[in-house]
C-alpha cells in the first residue's frame, strides 16, 4: 500500500508538472517588464501588463499553427509578456475569427490571420470581414506552383494548358476543397489561358495532393512550394511553373507563369491582427514588437529551418495588399461560379 | 553496420534513454485522460523540444506516441470512457471485464498487445518501408472507398444481438457524420442554421457522451444503497494461458494495424475496429466477444499501436503523414531541420536509424511503464459508485471541452449521452454508430472523389484491382458473418 501511494504520488507530480509545462511554456521565458530592454517610452500606456491571448484558427501542430507560435514566442519576448495560445478551429477559420473580432479591443487578444479570411468574406458565409480587424503585420507568404507527376507527358505549362484547352474538363487537377486558395489559383490559370478547363479533384490538404501526384492519381496539382524540393529532386514530381510575381529561391530554374505569358500571381499569406478599435498606442507597441521579433536573427534562422517563406509587410502595406487582393478573390470566385 | 551500432549507442545515452521513458509516461497519462490525446501532448510539448538535439526530441515525441495509443485503453476498460477515439473498440469488452473483476488483466493484456503490435510495426517499418510506401501510393479515391467500405463491415462484428439493429445504428452514425462542412464544396450543410453545428459534430465528445455519459445515466437510475457490490481487482499480469490465447490476435492485429497505418488519413481508429471484426470472426469463443473477451482487447489494442509504425512509413519515406500524430511529428522534425521524404533515407541514415531504434526502445519502455501504472489505475474500479459517477461526469465534461476548447462540444456530449442511453435501453448497439461516424467522412470523400474521376460511373470500383480485392473481402466477410449468426441463433430469429 505504501508502494502504491508512492507511485501514485510520482504520477501525480509528473502529470501536474507537465500540465504546467504544457499550459505555461511561455511564462518560463518571461522577462519582467522592468528588466526588458524594449520598454516603451515613458509616455506610452502601461501595456502589456498581463499575458495576452493569441487565437489561432487552425489546429494545433499544423503549418499555420507552428508558424504563428514561433512568431508569437519571439514577439512575446520583445513585449515582456507571454502569449496564451488558443486553437479555435472550424468553419474554415470563421469561428475563431468571429471570436477574435468580438473580443475586447484592448490589445490582449491577438488573432492570427490567414488568406482564408478573404475567401470566407467573399463567400458571404460569415459576417466577419478583414476590415473588422486592425492589422499588425504580415510575416509569411506562400507562393504556389503547378506540379505534374514525374513521368507526365506534359513538359511545360504551355503543353498542359494546351491539353486542357483541347479536351476541356478531362485533365484532373488536384486542389484543396473547391473555392479555397489552391482552387482559386487554378481558376486564374484557366482564365489566363483562354478556353482551358480542368476537372477538379479536391483533396483535404497538401499531404494528400502530394500523395496523389506521386501515385499518379491526378494529371496535375496546385501545391505550395515548401516541402516539395525533395519530391522534385527525387524525380517523382515535376514543377512546371510558379504562380508568383518572382521566381522562388527553392526552384530558381523554374519560370513564373508571368514569364510564360500567363498573367497569374496568387499569393497566400499569414499575419497578425487585433480587434478593430484597439488604441493606436497599443497597436504601435505591438507593431514594434512584432517587427523587432521578425528581425531577430535567431527567429529568422528557426523560421528557415521550419521551411517558412518569410515576407514582411508592416500594418499599412499589409492593408494596401489586402485591399488590392480582396476584389481579385471576389472576381475569381465569380468566375468559378461560387458567388454571383 | 557502424550506423546501426551508433544508433544503439545514441539511444542508450542517459539523456536519450530517460527522455524516451518520460515520453512514454506522458503519453500514457495523456492517453488515459479522456479528451487529452497523444496528438495534443506532442503538439504541446514540441515547442519545448525546439532547443533540444534533434534525436533527443524525436525520442521524446516517439515515446509519447507509443504511450498515448495504449493509455487510452485504460479508461476505456475501467470507466467506459475511451481516452482517445482509437480505443473506442475495446470499451464493450474491457468494461464488461472490469465489472467481472478482471479489469486488471484486461489492462495488462492491452499493454502487452500494444507492445507486440508496436514491435511488429517497427519490424515492418525497418525492413519494408520503401515497399510499403509504394503500396500506399497505389491507393487512389476508388481504392480508398473500397477499403473504407471493408472497414465498415466491422459493423457486423460490433452489432451484438441483432444485425438489423446494428445496421440501423450504423446508418444513424453515417447520417450524423454528414453534418458540417462538405468535403468537396466550401459550404456547411445539415446544420439547421445553428452556427456551432456548421463545423460538424466533433467525434470525441460524441464518443464520450455515448459511452461515458450514457453509463452515468444508467448508474444513477439503477443505483441502490445496498447495491454496493465491491468489485475485486485481481492480478494485472496476464497468465501464460491468457497470453497464449490472445497472442494470435495480437499478431493479426499488428498486421492489420501496419496495413491500415500506411494509408494516409485512415488511422488507428479504423484499424482497431477492423481488428475487432477479425477477432469476432475468428475467436475461439466468439460468443464471448462483446461480453468480456480478452482476445477482443488484444486484437484492437495491438492494431492501434501498430498503426504508429505503419503511419511512420509514409511520413519518413514520402513526407506524407499517415495520421494526426505523425502530422505533428512531421512539423516537429522540420523545425529541427530534418525534412522527411524520399531523400531522407539517402542522405540522413544517421537520423533514420536512431528513429528506428527509438521506436523499438519506446515500445519496450511501454511494457515497463505500463505494468507499473496498471495496478494503481485499475483500482479506479474499486471507487464507490457515487464517487465514480461524479468522476465520470467531471472527466467527461473536461474531455469533451478540451478537444477544441468549446462549450458547445460539452453540449454535444450530453446530447449523445441521452441518445446512447436510450439506444442501449432499446437494445440498439452503440458501437456501430461510433464506427460509422468515423468512417462516414472518409467514405463520403472517397466516393465523391471517385465519382468525379469516373464522371459518375460506378464501374471505377470494379476496374481497379486493389479496389476489387477489398470489395470482394468485404462481401465475403459480411456474408459469412450473417450466415454464421443465423446458424447460431437457431431458437430466435435474431431480431428479424
Amino acid at each position: 500500500m505504501k508502494n502504491l501511494k508512492k507511485i501514485l504520488a510520482i504520477i501525480l507530480i509528473c502529470l501536474l508538472s507537465f500540465a504546467l509545462a504544457a499550459c505555461g511554456s511561455q511564462p518560463a521565458q518571461n522577462n519582467p517588464p522592468a528588466q526588458s530592454g524594449t520598454q516603451p517610452a515613458a509616455s506610452a500606456p502601461a501595456y502589456p501588463t498581463k499575458p495576452m491571448e493569441m487565437i489561432i484558427v487552425w489546429s494545433a501542430g499544423g503549418g499555420s499553427d507552428l508558424a504563428a507560435r514561433l512568431m508569437g514566442d519571439y514577439a512575446a519576448k520583445e513585449l515582456g509578456q507571454s502569449f496564451v495560445y488558443q486553437n479555435v478551429t472550424g468553419a474554415n477559420g470563421a469561428i475563431g475569427w468571429d471570436q477574435a473580432a468580438n473580443s475586447p479591443a484592448d490589445g490582449y487578444t491577438v488573432a492570427n490571420l490567414t488568406f482564408d479570411v478573404l475567401t470566407n468574406q467573399a463567400m458571404g458565409q460569415t459576417p466577419i470581414k478583414y476590415d473588422d480587424f486592425d492589422l499588425i503585420m504580415q510575416f509569411t507568404t506562400q507562393p504556389v506552383g503547378v506540379f505534374v507527376p514525374g513521368d507526365s507527358p506534359y513538359q511545360t505549362l504551355d503543353e498542359l494548358l494546351a491539353a486542357a484547352k483541347e479536351k476541356p474538363e478531362t485533365l484532373q487537377m488536384g486542389t484543396t476543397p473547391l473555392g479555397g486558395f489552391f482552387h482559386q489559383a487554378a481558376g486564374l490559370l484557366e482564365a489566363s489561358a483562354d478556353g482551358a478547363k480542368f476537372k477538379y479533384l479536391p483533396f483535404k490538404g497538401s499531404a494528400e495532393i502530394i500523395a496523389a501526384l506521386s501515385g499518379k492519381h491526378v494529371d496535375a496539382g496546385i501545391q505550395t512550394l515548401t516541402g516539395m524540393e525533395q519530391h522534385v529532386e527525387n524525380g517523382s514530381i515535376r514543377v512546371l511553373a510558379i504562380l508568383a510575381e518572382e521566381r522562388s529561391q527553392l526552384f530558381p530554374n523554374t519560370p513564373t507563369a508571368k514569364e510564360l505569358g500567363y498573367d497569374v500571381a496568387w499569393e497566400s499569406w499569414r499575419g497578425f491582427a487585433v480587434p478593430k478599435g484597439t488604441p493606436e498606442e497599443v497597436r504601435a507597441i505591438l507593431e514594434d514588437a512584432f517587427k523587432k521579433a521578425y528581425d531577430n536573427p535567431e527567429f529568422q534562422q528557426k523560421a528557415k529551418e521550419a521551411g517558412l517563406d518569410l515576407y514582411y509587410r508592416g500594418a499599412a502595406d499589409f492593408k494596401t495588399m489586402l485591399d488590392e487582393q480582396y476584389p481579385n478573390v471576389e472576381a475569381v470566385l465569380k468566375q468559378l461560379e461560387f458567388i454571383k | 553496420m557502424e550506423l546501426v551500432i551508433n544508433a544503439i549507442v545514441t539511444i542508450f545515452q542517459p539523456i536519450n534513454f530517460s527522455l524516451t521513458l518520460l515520453g512514454v509516461l506522458i503519453g500514457t497519462l495523456f492517453g488515459a485522460i479522456p479528451g487529452l490525446t497523444a496528438t495534443l501532448a506532442i503538439a504541446l510539448l514540441s515547442p519545448l523540444t525546439f532547443n533540444m538535439d534533434p534525436i533527443s526530441s524525436m525520442l521524446l515525441l516517439l515515446g509519447i506516441y507509443a504511450g498515448g495509443m495504449y493509455g487510452g485503453s485504460i479508461t476505456a476498460i475501467t470507466i467506459r470512457a475511451p481516452g482517445a477515439p482509437a480505443n473506442a473498440a475495446v470499451v464493450d469488452d474491457g468494461y464488461a471485464l472490469t465489472l467481472q473483476g478482471k479489469g486488471g488483466v484486461a489492462i495488462g493484456i492491452s499493454n502487452v498487445a500494444g507492445v507486440v503490435g508496436g514491435l511488429f510495426s517497427c519490424i515492418a517499418m525497418i525492413f519494408l518501408s520503401p515497399l510499403l510506401a509504394k503500396f500506399a501510393l497505389m491507393f487512389g479515391p476508388a481504392e480508398y472507398f473500397s477499403v473504407t467500405l471493408f472497414g465498415l463491415t466491422a459493423v457486423f462484428a460490433v452489432s451484438g444481438k441483432s444485425f438489423v439493429k446494428g445496421v440501423f445504428s450504423a446508418l444513424l452514425g453515417l447520417l450524423l457524420a454528414t453534418v458540417g462542412y462538405d468535403p468537396i464544396l466550401p459550404f456547411s450543410r445539415f446544420n439547421f442554421g445553428v452556427g456551432s453545428l456548421s463545423r460538424g459534430l466533433s467525434f470525441l465528445p460524441a464518443v464520450i457522451g455515448m459511452f461515458a455519459f450514457a453509463e452515468v445515466i444508467r448508474l444513477v437510475l439503477e443505483y441502490k444503497e445496498e447495491n454496493q457490490q465491491i468489485v475485486k481487482v485481481d492480478r494485472v499480469v496476464p497468465n501464460l494461458q491468457e497470453f497464449k490465447e490472445s497472442l494470435r490476435f495480437m499478431i493479426r492485429g499488428g498486421f492489420i494495424g501496419v496495413l491500415i497505418g500506411i494509408l494516409p488519413g485512415a488511422g488507428g481508429t479504423i484499424a482497431s475496429y477492423v481488428a475487432y471484426g477479425d477477432v469476432r470472426r475468428n475467436a475461439r469463443h466468439p460468443e464471448l466477444v462483446g461480453k468480456g473477451s480478452l482476445e477482443a482487447i488484444a486484437g484492437p489494442e495491438s492494431a492501434n499501436n501498430a498503426v504508429s509504425g505503419g503511419a511512420m512509413i509514409p511520413m519518413l519515406t514520402l513526407g506524407i503523414p499517415g495520421d494526426s500524430v505523425t502530422a505533428v511529428l512531421l512539423g516537429a522534425m522540420m523545425i529541427q531541420g530534418i525534412q522527411p521524404g524520399p531523400l531522407l533515407f539517402k542522405n540522413h541514415l544517421d537520423v533514420v536509424y536512431p528513429i528506428f531504434a527509438g521506436m523499438i526502445l519506446s515500445n519496450l519502455a511501454l511494457l515497463f511503464i505500463g505494468m507499473i501504472v496498471v495496478k494503481p489505475i485499475s483500482r479506479i474500479a474499486l471507487i464507490k459508485k457515487p464517487l465514480l459517477i461524479s468522476f465520470l461526469m467531471i472527466f467527461g465534461v473536461i474531455g469533451s471541452f478540451a478537444s477544441s476548447n468549446s462549450i458547445f462540444d460539452v453540449l454535444v456530449a450530453i446530447c449523445f449521452g441521452v441518445l446512447g442511453f436510450f439506444m442501449d435501453r432499446f437494445d440498439f448497439p452503440i458501437a456501430p454508430t461510433v464506427l460509422a461516424m468515423i468512417l462516414g467522412p472518409l467514405l463520403e470523400n472517397s466516393l465523391r472523389q471517385a465519382m468525379i474521376t469516373s464522371n459518375g460511373s460506378p464501374l471505377i470500383f470494379f476496374t481497379k484491382p486493389i479496389s476489387v480485392i477489398f470489395l470482394t473481402i468485404a462481401a465475403i466477410t459480411s456474408l459469412s458473418m450473417i450466415y454464421r449468426e443465423r446458424k447460431q441463433a437457431k431458437p430466435l430469429p435474431s431480431g428479424f
